[in-house]
């Protein structure tokens, strides 16, 4: 009795302190926590995808493009309030992504993993070259998201309608995944021949799966639209794919609560560059060069010593949602 | 024309040729995809520029301290990266490996920059002529290097004892352990040399197609493209579909706008991998216990 | 100097132990052969010895020296090589070059000649098929392969895990004829693990009974021969 009393303290505190945050903080640091949150998102249905799912795919970011894309179009051209766009363009995201998701139906493992790398650069191409629509390398700009005629503009305004987003999406992600569709696609990532053998409509699940990814990373994209309000081919380059996927390490490959630190930590390790860069480098250091190889690095180290990332830390709370993933051998 | 562009493709296709056959011998040996396999060939270049220009030796010279080097950093990144993770699932390699060509990359940035360099080669602008066909100098060398590095290779893995260790530990690792082969050396010994035939590749393609920080990647995409062509984890397949994939780029370049050329590797793969998944030599590879 | 000497031996597979306190003596010169069901521990022993599997508890010495945390491929530099379960050829080389990889850790090309001969008048088959991919010889000419790369390896120590499996009984009667003949020409000792109990007692000098994981019985091959209990697991006969 006394211990669910504690937990319920422990909510309300964690509640309250999520609620207040913009507000002990400078607009910069509040950017930087929406960010994240934006992150967060795509992340989960990332870890969905490849780290429940198993499957090698490399195009989240793409997908974050559609829907950012999706969502200024809807925004700009239809008028969309953004609480209407940005579920649709996480719709309009699924849907677009059908064209990658049957391709990649027919391929595994690293055929997975380079067409998908391919999907992204012929998406980038697209994105560069129908200037008319994208406005190109150039880039798009929306107008302010407003909410029953209220602005919400300011740093701390969005960071409500993050928290909101996100807080709905791990909600439903948890759920989902205790659900039989959860419980499939787990199972289709650990072995899809032992799956089918089951009787589990592996195809079904997959496309499944690949849809609930193109929803999450299309909101998360249209969520960074409305809050950057201009985006450009360069916010979803290759560099931030591969961000995601330190991410997705660094919180624990699979881990849906992970995927917060994950988020986190996407953000504020460019952060940590560019100042390390400002104080130890200068300015002639070539800020996006020094990031890679930064990056890389970390990748490396993450692969090589803490595979598992915050999930090592974190296996109560996986307890929690049901089923743990096999032992590294 | 069309023979003219053959020629040229042929070029391209020694080039994809060799860094496929760089790759498809890690994979055989280590099943693994090693995704800085680009970046081995951009560093074999960046390299003979550094001995080109800051020790001033001519072109032909500086490619063997900068294929030696090259064979070193390859077996460095072996060591460091590689290694640790032998026996691990494809996704922690693949990442790191991935991790690695991020890593490269943004060294070569941050010491070379990201102005694309031409490689100073003699034989750029030396033309051989017959009749009504040309073919550039530079062609010539990298057809006849590639050619000369394919019958070094051949004869290496074929009659050496390394070469038959290789093999062994291609087809099984336990059996060739169980034969006193130690299967860590090979391995080590598999990238060496798959970081100096890369290296030539991309030493020999460079002053055609200029040196820059991302021409790894394309060189890798149809490298990977030509291996899947020819039949992914065959040797016999990895130099053919090179030589097809170049002479089919090049002569499709001719005709069709440059945007087009350049995306031929990547519809290549796709259709392959749709169609006839096993590629041209492809057999299932046969299963070791 | 005994050979071979294990003691007090522990091996797991992951979480389960499969060996219980292995103590074991091979001297040199013999066969020694392991009897056991399936299962109980035979291939898992060999395997430990030649450094496939790594034990958790106890050490191996193999002339005095411990070889029990050796890379495998070590271990058959140091003179014991192994036709294991599975054979583990390599399907996709010939059979002339499956054999020659026997001869990787060799350097002396007269000697390595005169074994290649020794080799070939023992399995004339070899000789016909010399040029074939390994992977197209049949069961019985692949054992025949595995154990000659074994052999060709020049051991003092020769590990055959269950050459007769799967062979019919003519097959197995020859494989048996070739193994006697080996210790008999060429002095070497062999450890060879069978189910084929009568077979192998009848060529081989001492045995171990494995049981569940843990040795059960050892001691001269004619002692066992006339244990009720050996009589009793393996033949039927009460």
């Amino acid at each position: 009795m006394y211990g669910s009393n504690k937990k319920w303290a422990l909510y309300i505190v964690l509640i309250i302190f999520l609620l207040i945050i913009p507000w002990l903080m400078g607009n910069y640091l509040a950017y930087l926590f929406n960010l994240s949150g934006i992150y967060i998102i795509a992340i989960l249905g990332l870890n969905i995808l490849m780290g429940l799912g198993g499957q090698m795919f490399f195009g989240g970011v793409a997908m974050m493009a559609m829907g950012a894309y999706a969502a200024a179009f809807l925004a700009n051209d239809l008028c969309f309030p953004f609480y209407i766009s940005i579920p649709f363009s996480g719709l309009i995201t699924c849907i677009l992504s059908l064209s990658i998701t049957f391709p990649a139906l027919r391929v595994r493992g690293l055929y997975l993993a380079m067409v998908s790398v391919g999907f992204h650069l012929i998406l980038e191409q697209i994105i560069g070259g129908w200037g008319s629509f994208t406005g190109g390398y150039d880039g798009l700009s929306l107008s302010k998201a407003s909410l029953a005629g209220i602005e919400v503009a300011s740093d701390r305004a969005f960071y409500y309608v993050v928290l909101v987003t996100v807080v709905l999406s791990l909600w439903s992600a948890v759920n989902l995944m205790k659900m039989r569709v959860g419980r499939a696609i787990w199972a289709l990532g650990q072995d899809p021949v032992s799956t089918s053998v089951l009787g589990i409509n592996v195809t079904f699940y997959k496309i499944v799966a690949f849809m609930i990814c193109a929803f999450y990373c299309g909101i998360s994209g249209g969520l960074m639209a409305h809050y950057l309000r201009f985006i450009t081919p360069d916010h979803f380059t290759i560099l931030t794919a591969i961000m995601l996927l330190v991410g997705m390490m660094v919180g624990g490959w699979g881990s849906l609560m992970g995927s917060v630190a994950g988020g986190f930590f996407v953000t504020f390790l460019p952060e940590a560059i560019g100042l390390f860069k400002d104080y130890f480098l200068g300015a002639t250091t070539a800020l996006y060069d020094l990031q890679a190889t930064i990056s890389g690095i970390i990748i490396i180290v993450v692969v090589l010593y803490i595979p598992n990332g915050f999930a090592e830390w974190s296996k109560d709370l996986r307890s929690k949602w049901g089923y743990n993933r096999s032992e590294r051998r | 024309m069309l023979i003219q562009l053959i020629i040229s493709g042929l070029a391209l296709g020694s080039v994809y040729a060799l860094i496929a056959l760089a790759l498809v011998l890690i994979y055989k040996g280590s099943r693994l995809l090693n995704l800085a396999h680009g970046e081995l060939v951009t560093i074999g270049a960046y390299f003979s520029l550094a001995i080109i220009v800051q020790i001033k030796l001519p072109y032909l010279v500086a490619l063997f301290p900068a294929v030696v080097v090259a064979g070193i950093f390859a077996l460095i990144v072996e060591r460091i990266v590689i290694r640790p993770l032998a026996g691990s699932e494809e996704w922690p390699i693949l990442i790191a490996t991935w991790g690695v060509s991020i890593t490269i990359r943004g060294l070569i940035g941050l010491i070379w920059g990201h102005a694309p360099r031409p490689l100073p080669s003699p034989f750029t602008s030396q033309h051989l002529r017959w009749g009504v066909y040309s073919i550039s100098g530079q062609e010539l060398v990298i057809i006849i290097t590639s050619l000369l590095m394919l019958l070094i290779f051949y004869l290496f893995f074929t009659r050496s004892k390394s070469g038959l260790g290789m093999q062994a530990v291609a087809d099984n690792h336990l059996g060739a352990s169980l034969c006193g082969i130690s299967v860590r050396r090979i391995n080590a010994l598999t990238w060496i040399v798959s970081g100096m035939v890369a290296a030539v590749a991309g030493i020999t393609v460079s002053p055609i197609f200029f040196l820059h920080v991302d021409m790894g990647f394309g060189l890798f995409l149809g490298a990977f493209s030509a291996a899947v062509l020819g039949g992914f984890g065959s040797i016999i397949g990895a130099i053919t579909g090179g030589y097809l994939l170049g002479v089919i780029q090049t002569v499709t370049g001719g005709y069709m706008p440059a945007a087009i050329k350049s995306s031929v590797p990547f519809v290549i793969l796709i259709l392959v991998l749709v169609l006839r998944p096993t590629g041209i030599f492809g057999k299932a590879v046969i299963e070791r216990k | 100097m005994e050979l071979l000497k294990i003691n007090n031996l522990q091996v797991y597979y992951g979480y389960s132990q499969a060996l219980f306190n292995i103590n074991m003596e091979v001297t040199e010169g013999g066969i020694v052969v392991l009897l056991g069901a399936n299962g109980a521990g035979k291939s898992t022993i060999l395997r430990t010895i030649s450094g496939i599997i790594r034990a958790r508890e106890g050490n191996i010495e193999f002339r005095g020296q411990r070889i029990d945390r050796l890379q495998p491929h070590k271990i058959v530099e140091l003179g014991i090589a192994q036709a294991p379960e599975g054979r583990e050829l390599f399907p996709n080389l010939t059979v002339r070059d499956n054999l020659m990889a026997g001869q990787y850790t060799r350097s002396n090309k007269m000697e390595m000649k005169k074994d290649w001969d020794q080799v070939i008048s023992w399995f004339p088959v070899l000789g016909e098929r010399m040029n074939q991919h390994a992977g197209t010889l049949s069961g019985g000419e692949q054992q025949i392969l595995a154990i000659s790369r074994a052999f060709l390896s020049h051991p003092s120590l020769l590990l055959l895990d269950e050459p007769s499996l799967g062979l019919s009984p003519t097959l197995a009667t020859k494989i048996f004829g070739v193994v006697h003949k080996i210790k008999q020409e060429t002095g070497l000792t062999i450890l060879l693990a069978e189910q084929n109990v009568m077979m192998a007692l009848s060529i081989a000098n001492s045995g171990y009974v494995f049981e569940l994981g843990r040795v059960a019985l050892a001691g001269k091959s004619r002692f066992l021969l006339e244990d009720k209990s050996v009589l009793q697991s393996y033949l039927g006969v009460s």
